[in-house]
């Protein structure tokens, strides 16, 4: 099978409150700096509680999932996160092609905040 | 004085256990506003060809089936000064609600990097397996410690 081109970038829904909740109730992480705002602000110098890098792990994979075309086409593959992501920023998901061999593509995924900012950079490899 | 720990590479989290819960699978793909069934819908991830409801990729990471201070209290992370640096996972099998997956977490690699601040870099292995002793994923977890 020839190389999969990226699907056109995926614009994820705008980050809410409630979002962040459900992610950290879903993953059982109950860290103050993502749900106690006076935590984030006054004691850990934030200007907002952090999103959890869970939705960006989520939304990535989604991605790579659909680039792929199937939950099992996604070998391996590893998320960094850039920069803090707030409540209400809507990130835009975008992929470009590394490298591919015979069974395997390498791929990127960029995630962008719609004032520009990069917040996560994920590879992965993908069968093919 | 600088922060002393006792931590070292091949240190091992406390053995963790615990079953892949449909529930809580709804709860993560409700987060993240998933469309397609197969993540919450019993009979749609059955047509599809699983055994039940599954486990979307990036789902399985160290505080899946184990408390969160598991982590905090073997490594002795520096919980205010830490930070996730990246997560990573490599896939053997298909993880369904239903599965009883098992496992530990192990300090891989543990090293310092000089700079404006100097950071510590702590590389954590966990492994899933399931009833089978079959490894189903291996979830990778790097965090960033400012050092103090």
């Amino acid at each position: 099978m020839a190389t999969r081109n990226p699907p056109p970038s995926k614009v994820c829904p705008v980050i809410s409150g409630v979002d962040i909740a459900w992610i950290c109730v879903a993953t059982n992480d109950g860290h103050p700096l993502h749900l106690d705002r006076e935590f984030a602000v006054k004691t850990a110098g934030f200007k907002d509680v952090v999103v959890p890098g869970h939705l960006l792990i989520g939304w990535s994979s989604e991605y790579l999932r659909d680039w792929g075309g199937s939950p099992e086409s996604i070998k391996k593959w590893a998320i960094r996160f850039v920069s803090p992501v707030w409540p209400g920023d809507q990130v835009t998901m975008t992929g470009e092609i590394v490298g591919s061999d015979d069974k395997t593509m390498t791929v990127k995924v960029t995630g962008t905040a719609a004032d520009g900012r990069v917040v996560s950079s994920a590879t992965a490899t993908l069968a093919q | 004085m600088a922060r002393q720990t006792k931590r070292k590479v091949g240190d091992a989290g406390p053995p963790f256990r615990g079953a892949i819960e449909r529930v809580k699978l709804g709860e993560y793909a409700r987060a993240l506003h998933l469309t397609d069934p197969i993540y919450f819908d019993r009979d749609a991830a059955v047509k599809a060809g699983y055994r039940d409801v599954l486990a979307p990729p990036g789902y399985l990471n160290i505080f899946t089936l184990q408390p969160r201070a598991a982590k905090f209290d073997t490594f002795e992370v520096d919980e205010p000064n830490a930070l996730a640096g990246e997560w990573g996972w490599e896939y053997f099998k298909d993880v369904c609600a239903g599965d009883e997956l098992h496992g530990h977490s192990v300090l891989v690699e543990l090293y310092e990097k000089k700079g404006k601040r100097d950071m510590i870099f702590m590389k954590i292995e966990t492994r899933f397996l399931n009833e089978k002793e079959e490894l189903v994923a291996i979830a990778t977890d790097v965090t960033l410690e400012f050092k103090v």
